[in-house]
């Protein structure tokens, strides 16, 4: 084994932003529910592992998109809820917009011969 | 900005409630784990297999966390925090490296700082003038003549001073010294200059008290005003507010003092007295070549540009001026280039010279670390498996270095402050801008980035190999001393660094020692030693031409009546005195047209009393200067060999032939025949490295206008002990005749020396240093590197090595490295040594026998080094070798 050097890059991380923003707009969730709810609703195209869900987990509460607060999940044990603020709405509407623009610039680029 | 204040809340949370954000992030992932199993387990795993397959797939908490906190605010803080905590540890763990990195790198930083104070106050803080690099200096040079910088005559001066558009002031001046009396205090002689009125506008600089000089006040010879430096106004005024208006005696003149300069302002030189220049433009010869000059370019106006409208204008002069200005032509430097120039090459050569001991040091330092990190590899394995990613580690051993160097900063800078001293009391007097010497932002500033820089230099290299480091196979060892490829090759190549870079200076330090060895072996064509030296300017009314040499012939009675004194003698001009007067006066030997093409230049020194006797200057033929030489008697002259060689053949044909002394100015030459009576032996007269100067003496009772001798008493005995024996017996001849400038031949000749001493000394410590430190480090690498290979040197001795094949094994491995860098350092010393070939004398930059012999020592400092180790490879138990692993 050698040590890792790796990380999810600037584009990915901004990708895994959009979609935790986006798992989270119909309601708090707790950590590996978030990963659970991206599975589900990219049908299963994304998997988010814990090692790049947490800490994008932790920058976006840092930078004030999520706030935190501990709750009981539905089997009745303490877990730490997600859940979006109004910067971190503004953010869903933002990155949605600047995903469209550029998803669309990609596809009519890729139709041209 | 809600996102930057979120940011700061963040980051004061983590820095300063970090046990609540971690307590946090570990119940966090807890619960995630717990999750992952209930997942697991309603999938119908057993509940084994579901906290088994939970961990797999959440990966190493640690890890996890570690990835964490890296997202997290503030880590980069943190972590520095945490790594400077650790390395102040890991300092005190090991506290003999810790002593031996520190006391290395303080005193390579130290001797660095202290360089680059003088470099710092000598060639880059800017004069204390403002727009300082738009000040010039004037000077003439004549190619032909071989003469590369010389002073100007003020009537050509003043043809170029009408270039408005180019200037927007000049002033000329003269540099000399006045007698200074006030309120019958003890006259003393204090530093004066001459100056035309426009010279406090060109330095842009105000009277504190006062004003400057007006116009009119320029008007010949004698001056009415003056005004006075700030120190002379404290020390001698006791800074008296009402000064202005006070009548003082300079020179034996009554003047009123005008103004009172700033603190600090001193130009040139050392000027306590300014006077009006006294320049009478109707008597001034065009030849008068005496003049200094300086001019504050216009906006716009760039050197370049006012150099070529000015030699134009010179090229114009010299067709009009045939007979003074032959071959003259004018050339401009900024003020700042002129006052540092002789100083500057040396300054240069000593910081690279100081800068390649820094890095030898660090070479030697890195060697260390290396050997460390070697150890530390177990340490560093189970942070990498706690989820430390390779920057990380990185980041952590360059934080362990460079805080290892800062602290060494702040040794050396602490040490810097004494050695500036030292370096200050050890230049020769004279050497310009040291007031200017002092710790100010640019030198904390390169104090803070060499140390810095030279913690990442040696840091770097172990630091890389640390973090390289394969992870499962060092924690296998066990800490098993495996020595890996690439760490043995970083170490081979430190060490053929440090002896091309040891060579490398080596060389520039021995080039310069042979230099000085050279001067030392200049024939000065007279003895200095046991000889005292010192300077009267006979001023006052009571003073005229018969008397100046009456005075200096009683003077001479009286010292000779004193014990232990042999000879006593002077002169208008003495050998190598870098301050005194050089006499250049022309002569024509008779049959000659009296024309300016024929003039031959030569040294002119008046002379009175036994002057050759005192320097026991040989006289090869006639006879020396006698009482009947007098102002009534037939006008003689005695010349030097080379003249005599040159222009009649042999000493002794030329006695008896005559010649004429052409001035060095027209209307100062005098219009008789002097008889050739003695030819003396050749002296060095303006510097050691001169050479074939043409000497001229004449009696001071037929050439009685210089009422200012430098005498030379030879001595039985210290002459310095006779200082004061001489001024009490100028006292007793006239009290009110200061005696100055003391000091004994020795010093007069070691001075002529310049910066050159001091360099070569500074040079051949760094180079001592250098090669100290090379020894170290090879021994260092060497000795490791035995350590390592124990193992093998055991298996080689039990397989039958003889201790004569382990002793050439070690040996052979150390010594070809040592010569892959010998001959790398020659390579670059023969590129780097033409940079000083300036400062060189009688010797090439790339003379063959100081490399030879600098090679011959590396060489063998280094077999010592690698035998020492290599020995007690040889004296190893194999038993014992064997058993160590």
């Amino acid at each position: 084994m050698t040590i890792r050097r790796n990380r999810p890059t600037e584009l990915l991380q901004g990708t895994l932003d959009l979609l935790i923003l986006k798992a989270l707009a119909h309601g708090a969730l707790h950590g590996l529910a978030i990963a659970h709810r991206i599975e589900q609703i990219t049908n299963g195209a994304f998997e988010v592992k814990p090692g790049s869900l947490f800490p994008a987990l932790h920058g976006m509460e840092e930078a004030g998109w999520l706030v935190a607060s501990w709750g009981e999940s539905r089997n009745g044990r303490k877990a730490k809820f997600y859940r979006l603020t109004k910067a971190g709405l503004r953010q869903l509407e933002k990155e949605t917009s600047d995903w469209r623009r550029v998803s669309s610039a990609i596809a009519a680029a890729l139709r041209t011969a | 900005m809600p996102s930057f204040v979120n940011r700061i809340r963040a980051l004061c949370r983590n820095l300063f409630r970090r046990r609540a954000v971690e307590q946090e992030l570990s119940a966090e992932l807890a619960q995630a784990f717990e999750f992952l199993v209930e997942t697991k387990i309603r999938d119908g795993k057993s509940t084994s297999q579901a906290r088994r397959l939970a961990a797999i797939e959440l990966g190493g908490v640690e890890q996890l966390k570690e990835e964490i906190r890296e997202f997290k605010a503030g880590y980069n803080l943190e972590a520095l925090f945490r790594d400077v905590r650790f390395g102040l540890r890991m300092m005190l763990k090991t506290p003999g490296f810790t002593i031996v990195t520190i006391a290395t790198l303080g005193l390579s930083i130290g001797a660095n700082t202290a360089i680059f104070s003088l470099v710092n106050g000598v060639l880059l803080r800017p004069l204390p003038f403002p727009d300082a690099q738009r000040i010039i200096y004037i000077e003439g040079k004549n190619t032909a003549a071989g003469i590369s910088e010389s002073n100007i005559s003020f009537l050509d001066f003043t043809d170029w001073s009408q270039q408005t558009d180019l200037f927007a002031s000049t002033a000329a001046y003269w540099t000399g010294s006045g007698q200074f009396g006030a309120d019958g205090a003890e006259p003393e002689r204090v530093p004066r200059a001459g100056v035309t009125t426009g010279f406090f506008s060109v330095l842009e600089v105000e009277p504190l008290l006062g004003r400057a000089f007006r116009p009119e006040e320029d008007h010949g010879y004698p001056q009415t005003v003056a005004i006075v430096s700030h120190g002379l106004w404290k020390r001698r005024f006791g800074s008296d507010p009402n000064i202005i208006g006070r009548q003082v005696q300079i020179s034996g003149s009554s003047m009123t003092i005008v103004g009172v300069m700033p603190p600090g302002f001193e130009y040139p030189e050392q000027t306590q007295i300014w006077v009006p220049s006294a320049v009478n433009l109707t008597q001034e010869p065009r030849d008068n070549r005496v003049w200094s000059a300086i001019s504050r370019l216009n906006g716009g106006i760039d050197l370049k540009q006012a150099q070529t409208r000015l030699s134009a204008i010179n090229a114009q002069l010299e067709k009009q001026f045939h007979e003074t200005n032959k071959g003259w032509d004018v050339f401009l430097s900024t003020l700042h280039e002129r006052v540092v120039r002789e100083v500057k090459p040396s300054l240069l050569a000593l910081l690279g010279a100081v800068g390649f001991v820094l890095l030898i040091a660090c070479v030697n330092v890195a060697n260390l670390l290396l050997a460390r990190s070697a150890a530390r590899q177990k340490e560093i394995a189970i942070r990498a498996a706690m989820g430390a990613s390779r920057t990380r580690v990185l980041r952590q051993m360059l934080t362990e270095s460079v805080l290892l160097s800062v602290i060494g900063g702040v040794a050396g800078l602490v040490l810097s402050l004494w050695l500036t001293n030292v370096l200050m009391s050890m230049l020769p007097e004279g050497a310009p801008r040291l007031e200017q010497v002092r710790i100010d932002y640019r030198v904390l500033a390169f104090t803070l980035g060499v140390s810095a820089l030279t913690g990442i230099l040696f840091g770097i290299v172990p630091a890389l190999q640390a973090s390289k480091l394969d992870v499962t196979s060092a924690l296998k060892e066990g800490g098993r001393s495996g020595e890996g490829h690439r760490r043995t090759s970083a170490r081979s190549l430190l060490l053929i660094s440090e002896v091309a870079l040891s060579l490398i200076l080596l060389v520039g330090a021995g080039l310069l020692i042979k230099s000085f060895l050279r001067l030392q072996e200049v024939r000065l064509g007279f003895n200095a030693h046991n000889i005292l030296t010192a300077h009267i300017n006979l001023q006052g009314p009571k003073y005229n031409p018969p008397q100046f040499v009456e005075f200096y012939r009683q003077l001479k009675e009286r010292l000779e009546a004193e014990p232990g004194v042999q000879a006593v003698g002077g002169s208008v001009n003495l050998p190598l005195e870098v301050s005194g007067y050089a006499v250049g006066r022309g002569f024509i030997p008779e049959g000659r047209p009296r024309t300016v093409d024929e003039s031959k230049d030569a040294m002119f020194s008046t002379i009175t009393g036994d002057y050759f006797r005192a320097l026991q200057i040989p006289l090869l033929s006639g006879r020396m200067f006698e009482a009947r030489d007098n102002a009534d008697g037939p006008k003689v002259a005695i010349i030097n060999e080379i003249t005599a060689k040159r222009y009649f053949g042999s000493p002794a044909s030329a006695i008896g032939k005559r010649l004429s002394i052409w001035a060095a100015f027209r209307g100062h030459d005098e219009n008789f025949m002097r008889e050739i009576v003695g030819v003396v032996g050749d002296t060095k007269m303006g510097s050691l490295t001169g050479e074939g100067e043409m000497q001229i003496y004449v009696p001071h009772a037929q050439d009685s206008q210089w009422n200012f001798m430098g005498l030379l008493i030879r001595i039985a005995g210290d002459p310095a002990a006779f200082a004061a024996t001489l001024r009490r017996e100028v006292q007793a001849l006239d009290k009110d005749q200061p005696v100055y400038n003391v000091r004994t031949m020795d010093d007069v000749v070691l001075n002529s020396l310049g910066t050159r001493r001091v360099s070569t000394q500074l040079f051949a410590v760094f180079g001592c240093a250098a090669l100290l430190l090379a020894a170290v480090g090879i021994y260092g690498v060497m000795a490791y590197s035995v350590t390592q290979r124990t193992h093998e040197i055991g298996i080689r001795m039990a397989l039958g090595a003889q201790k004569s094949d382990i002793l050439r094994l070690v040996v052979r491995q150390g010594m070809t490295l040592a010569l892959i860098g010998v001959i790398a350092g020659l390579a670059g010393a023969f590129a780097l040594t033409r940079v000083i070939a300036n400062l060189l004398f009688g010797v090439g930059a790339s003379d063959p026998l100081t490399f030879i012999a600098i090679s011959l020592l590396l060489i063998f400092v280094s077999l010592i080094a690698c035998y020492l180790p290599a020995r007690r490879a040889a004296r190893l138990n194999p038993t014992v070798a064997l058993a160590e692993n």
